[in-house]
């Protein structure tokens, strides 16, 4: 491991852990298990990592902190991750992006000549004519800017996706010095607290300082260099059983109400805290210079993160550009780890502000160069040199050779979160960054994210924004301003954001490969508002979300717009922060729709049974092949599940009122044992449910009601119940009792023999009920005739569901009895001319046009839907929905085709089916009117575009007097 | 006949040893009761109660009702619960209560209740009931629903309705175990969604050998 160092001149050097390997592009890798993939490559020597989106310019790690989008890898197959973040594992397999044929020779690099050749946004005019031409031109260009890809081999990849809940008091984010002392205020105040980090270890920027820390309010801290300040600081708070911490997670969303959206690895925390602290903290300020892109550029703080964090060395001939002492606190780092320091370069002109690292680097006789920046950067895979100049631009006046260049110009503040909160980031000229100053109640902050501060002062301010996050009473609406300061000697001068040295590779926006030339000749055309600008030349809008340009876009936005250079015009900031696949924002979807199983499921599976989805519900949907079913129950003996249907049991004194007043028919006579056809009606008089009542038992009134509807209609009478006072007890026995259909000729002889009463035409008619047992197990018959033939359904304890069906299976074997389907049944059904609610009817279906008006009785008094029935009534009949039958070996219509008179659309089909008892096609229909009469013909359009004639039929193809269910 | 649990699937792919309980089929473990055991005083486990009755009283004097069952449900509060070793009583709105007892307890019951004052439903079939318990149950519920369950905010005795896995649930809290109601026809969907969210916690299916049934808030 080339650039691994084992000693430091000025702090000690972390542990690495154990050393493991991984392969970047098929070469092996050595590393430690505290090492990132940029970490590990850069150790092993390696400084280019990617190349770029637009231009393919070679790119280097620069932030290690996984800001902007140059140390974007394919790992372990998952695309777009960031190398700054992700920790290596033994055998990991990584892979660069966006290169062709390798990183090191990228043929797409020759973008790099020819693109600043091409207009302006040149995909916006160029390929569009002749049509054919953009296709082919997208793909081109598609392929040559683009990001990872998909891996399709890896789609059936074990990869959970889990959504996680967490409602703590006080959620922190940000574990830096103002982070943590929030959480020591709020978990001695006894608060449940939540810790948020984005890095692998706490304690933020102090983890790579050796400042030492004087003045802090904790005087446990004072006197000890930061490094190991925030380590005591990290563990005073392990004996807090209030605290709960996740590092690793990237907070990217703030919301309402303080919903906070946080991933961590595959997992996605929705957090609702009372309080919320952003403390997230600064990281270093982007540049703008002629190549300010180039591999070996590197942040201040990212390099520091390197030495102390991973014990690497970025460079050994290096040169510093500053605004501030925290550069000298780098090039010190740097030194003591044996690197030369070529230069350091500081902004400022010489003066009073000289700070305690400055006079060490200028005990230690390193050349230290004031009132200049850096101009130019040379060198292409890796900087050679580096020109610099006055701040103002202009001829560079020295050279320095370096392999690695130390960005420190100032820090701008994370403020993407904090603007979450609805307020937008404003130049703050003082303290010379943006800043979100007023946040929501229930919002706190504190700070670097308010302007970089020594480490007393960020302490302090955290551990008040602590208090104030657990003592302040919320109040919704009101807007809390925040009250932090900061010492003249604490500002940093902005330099300007641009540093007009010459040359055309002045790179804003690196993730997007927005050069200054380019948003200068958008704006020329006329993009000069900065939100169009944004828009039109990208820039802003790549893999960082401006995470790391924002500043710089904001800031030459207002100036070549033409708003004062002081100014800074800053576009909205919307989550997510950091990304997010699409996986961990979907989760885990199995669990979104779960299954509903009827008590008789299992033993449908035993049987073979291919289930029908009826919404949630599995219902069998035939055991055999329902034509073959049809004729069990027409020649023999079937049985059916029918759990799903809703079971409403109405009893009370009132319990007939309640039925005249929701139901259309007239209950007063209503004997106890008789089972009625009943439908429903909505307030607006359209049809939508129908079933059976039944007078089971003495002021107990049982409705059977669809599948589809159970709920509905629950709901229903429970709203009715609460608007109205009727003195009614309603049970919803839905899930209760299970049910089964007996049907067949010999439905009457088999059962007769499992129970004691006389199940007789004579003394169990048609439309009958009655309670009995079998086998001991309370059940109720009801005689109704769904598929047309003798039938019973019977309605037991929904626990008794399996038992019951095999019981029944074996004791009806000697009748040959076999289970049918809801497709058998539904073919059964349309043979005897039944209609199906929702299938048949519509939102428009009046009750006297489908044929079921016989059931409304409207002389009585007031009734849900009573006066929406008169006007139908009054209308007339206008279209009717009626049985049909095809000629033999017609072909079969789909459900919902078209009927035709005379050419014209007259109707439309809603159940299409063979029937084989009649072999031929049959169902129903709705139809104009004047084509309804018994015997009239229409035509229905199949698929195919033929034709086929139909024949209207009086109200059955099949056994049209009843006499079978009858018998 | 046999009253079959609403996991009998579930049992059917795993070596359940079946007990029979007041004429239920229920698990009494899922083949090794010590890793089981184990497993509630280390991790988590999920433990088939649905044989255990449960009688809803709802509308016209429920409370006076539920006074009649165990004293002093009457002055509990709703989303609260009474309870003894034998059974508990869920308040879940100002006049719907929801008893849970022993198996076998409900007839007795069902008769000691006065169904012209109340509206009475035996609930014993049509709602499945599991038990999460061990030390990282709470991992489990975290991925498994949005409602906040934090312990000091939801304690023992506590009752909840909402949805785990958008499946309705009422949920009644123990200081060891989370007892969760909820309608049959979705037990085999929910026993399968908390388990495979429970998968990465070490969450095992187990019998009424590890956790018998018992109501008080303490157990």
């Amino acid at each position: 491991m080339k650039n691994r160092i084992d000693t430091h001149q000025y702090c000690e050097l972390p542990d690495l852990g154990k050393e493991l390997s991984f392969k970047f592009n098929g070469k092996r890798i050595q590393a430690y298990t505290t090492d990132t993939i940029t970490s590990a490559l850069i150790a092993s020597g390696r400084t280019l990592l990617s190349r770029s989106f637009k231009y393919h310019r070679p790119r280097g790690a620069y932030d290690i902190y996984g800001q902007g989008h140059e140390s974007l890898v394919t790992a372990n197959h998952e695309p777009n991750l960031l190398a700054d973040r992700i920790l290596v594992q033994n055998g990991m397999s990584v892979k660069s992006q966006n290169a062709w044929p390798s990183l090191e020779f990228d043929i797409g690099e020759i973008n790099d000549t020819i693109v600043p050749m091409l207009p302006n946004g040149f995909y916006y005019k160029m390929f569009h004519k002749p049509k054919w031409m953009w296709p082919i031109a997208e793909k081109q260009i598609r392929k040559a800017a683009g990001l990872g890809r998909i891996d399709t081999e890896d789609r059936n990849a074990e990869r959970r996706y889990e959504k996680r809940y967490r409602f703590p008091d006080v959620c922190i984010v940000g574990a830096g010095p103002s982070g943590l002392a929030a959480t020591l205020a709020a978990v001695q105040e006894g608060k449940h607290v939540l810790l948020l980090d984005d890095n692998s270890v706490l304690g933020g920027h102090s983890i790579h300082s050796i400042a030492q820390v004087d003045n802090c309010e904790n005087l446990n801290l004072n006197g000890l260099p930061e490094y190991q300040a925030i380590q005591k600081l990290i563990d005073e708070l392990t004996e807090f059983s209030n605290l709960e911490v996740l590092v690793n997670s990237n907070v990217f969303g703030l919301y309402e109400d303080n919903l906070i959206a946080a991933q961590c690895g595959h997992d996605l925390f929705k957090i609702r805290a009372d309080s919320v602290i952003l403390a997230p903290g600064a990281t270093d300020r982007h540049l703008v210079f002629e190549n300010n892109d180039r591999p070996g550029i590197m942040t201040a703080r990212g390099v520091e993160r390197l030495i102390m964090r991973h014990a690497v060395l970025p460079g050994e001939n290096v040169v510093v550009v500053t605004t501030h002492d925290g550069g000298f606190h780098t090039a010190l780092l740097m030194h003591g780890a044996g690197a030369k320091i070529i230069a350091v370069v500081d902004g400022r002109e010489d003066g009073n502000n000289e700070g305690v690292f400055e006079k060490k680097i200028r005990e230690l006789a390193i050349p230290v160069y004031k009132g200049l920046t850096a101009h130019v950067a040379n060198g292409r895979k890796r900087i050679e040199s580096v020109e610099v100049g006055p701040l103002s631009g202009g001829n560079s006046i020295k050279s320095f050779d370096c392999d690695l260049l130390i960005m420190a110009v100032g820090f701008k503040p994370q403020i993407n979160l904090l603007s979450m909160g609805n307020k937008p980031p404003k130049w703050d000229a003082e303290r010379q960054i943006l800043r979100v100053s007023e946040l929501p109640s229930g919002v706190f902050s504190a700070g670097e994210v308010h302007g970089s501060a020594g480490f007393a002062h960020l302490y302090a301010e955290g551990f008040q924004s602590g208090k104030d996050a657990a003592l302040t009473k919320i109040s919704p609406g009101k807007v809390y301003t925040v009250k932090t300061e900061r010492t003249a000697e604490e500002i940093i001068t902005a330099l300007p954001a641009d540093i007009e040295s010459g040359g055309t590779h002045h790179f804003i926006c690196k993730c997007m490969d927005v050069t200054r030339t380019e948003a200068q000749a958008s704006i020329d055309e006329g993009y000069d508002q900065v939100e169009s600008l944004k828009r039109y030349s990208s820039m802003g809008m790549g893999p960082c979300q401006g995470k790391a340009c924002h500043e710089a876009v904001a800031r030459l936005a207002a100036q070549d717009t033409g708003l004062s250079k002081l100014d800074a015009v800053v576009t909205t900031v919307r989550p997510p922060f950091t990304g997010a696949t699409f996986g961990l924002l979907a989760g885990r979807a199995p669990h979104l729709s779960p299954i509903r199983r009827t008590p008789l499921h299992h033993c449908h599976i035993d049987l073979g049974v291919k289930f029908l989805d009826a919404g949630q519900w599995k219902r069998p949907d035939s055991y055999t092949a329902p034509q073959i079913e049809a004729g069990f129950i027409r020649n023999g003996l079937g049985m059916i599940d029918v759990s799903t249907l809703g079971k409403i049991e109405i009893s009370g004194p009132e319990a007939i009122k309640f039925l005249h007043f929701l139901l259309p028919g007239k209950y007063a006579k209503f004997e106890l044992g008789r089972t009625r056809y009943s439908i429903m009606i909505g307030e607006d008089g359209i049809l939508f449910e129908d079933g059976t009542i039944s007078h089971i038992e003495n002021g107990i009134y049982y409705l059977t009601t669809t599948t589809g509807n159970q709920d509905a209609i629950n709901s229903l009478f429970q709203w009715w119940l609460l608007v109205e006072d009727f003195d009614v007890q309603v049970r919803n026995l839905s899930l209760t009792n299970a049910a089964v259909n007996v049907t067949g000729t010999t439905a009457r002889d088999f059962l007769q023999k499992l129970v004691d009463i006389d199940m007789s035409n004579e003394d169990f008619p048609y439309m009958h009920c009655r309670k009995t047992k079998i086998a001991d197990v309370p059940v109720s018959f009801y005689r109704i005739g769904f598929t047309g033939e003798l039938g019973y359904e019977i309605h037991f304890p929904a626990e008794y569901g399996e038992s019951m069906w095999n019981y029944l299976l074996a004791e009806g074997e000697e009748f040959d009895l076999k289970p049918f389907g809801v497709e058998t049944q539904r073919i059964l059904r349309l043979e005897k001319g039944h209609l199906l609610p929702g299938t048949d009817t519509d939102a428009l279906s009046s009750p006297y046009e489908t044929g079921v008006g016989f059931a409304i009785k409207d002389d009585k008094d007031d009734f849900v839907g009573k006066a929406f029935l008169k006007h139908f009534k009054e209308r007339g009949i206008e279209n009717k929905l009626v049985p049909y039958q095809l000629e033999t070996d017609a072909p079969i219509p789909d459900d919902g085709v078209a009927v035709l008179d005379n050419g014209k659309i007259a109707g439309r089909v809603t159940s299409s089916r063979l029937s084989p008892t009649l072999k031929r096609g049959i169902g129903l229909a709705w139809v104009r009117n004047d084509l309804s009469e018994t015997g009239s013909h229409f035509f229905i359009r199949l698929a195919n575009g033929e034709d086929v004639q139909a024949t209207v039929l009086d109200h059955a193809a099949y056994d049209p007097e009843g006499e079978r269910l009858k018998s | 006949m046999i009253k079959t649990s609403p996991l009998s699937g579930i049992y059917r792919n795993h070596p359940v040893n079946i007990f029979e309980v007041s004429g239920w089929h229920i698990a009494g473990n899922f083949g090794n009761t010590e890793r089981e055991q184990e497993n509630l005083k280390k991790s988590s486990v999920l433990v088939d109660w649905s044989h255990i009755g449960k009688i809803s009283l709802s509308r016209g004097d429920a409370s006076a009702a539920a006074e009649k069952i165990l004293k002093g449900s009457s002055k509990i509060e709703p989303l609260s619960s009474i309870a003894d070793s034998k059974m508990a009583i869920l308040r879940l709105t100002k006049n719907d209560y929801l008893i849970l007892c022993n198996p076998g307890m409900e007839k007795g019951m069902l008769e000691k209740i006065d169904s012209k004052i109340t509206t009475v439903t035996d609930q014993s079939g049509s709602n499945g009931c599991l038990v999460l318990g061990g030390p990282r149950r709470d991992e489990v519920l975290e991925r498994s629903t949005a409602v906040d369950l934090r312990r000091d905010r939801v304690v023992a005795g506590s009752v909840i309705q909402s949805s785990i896995h958008t499946i309705n649930m009422t949920l009644y809290r123990t200081n060891n175990f989370d007892i969760i109601m909820h309608p049959r026809n979705l037990t085999e969907s929910l026993y399968d969604a908390l388990m495979d969210v429970g998968i990465g916690v070490g969450l095992v299916p187990a019998g009424i050998e590890t956790i018998p049934v018992s109501f008080e808030k303490d157990k």
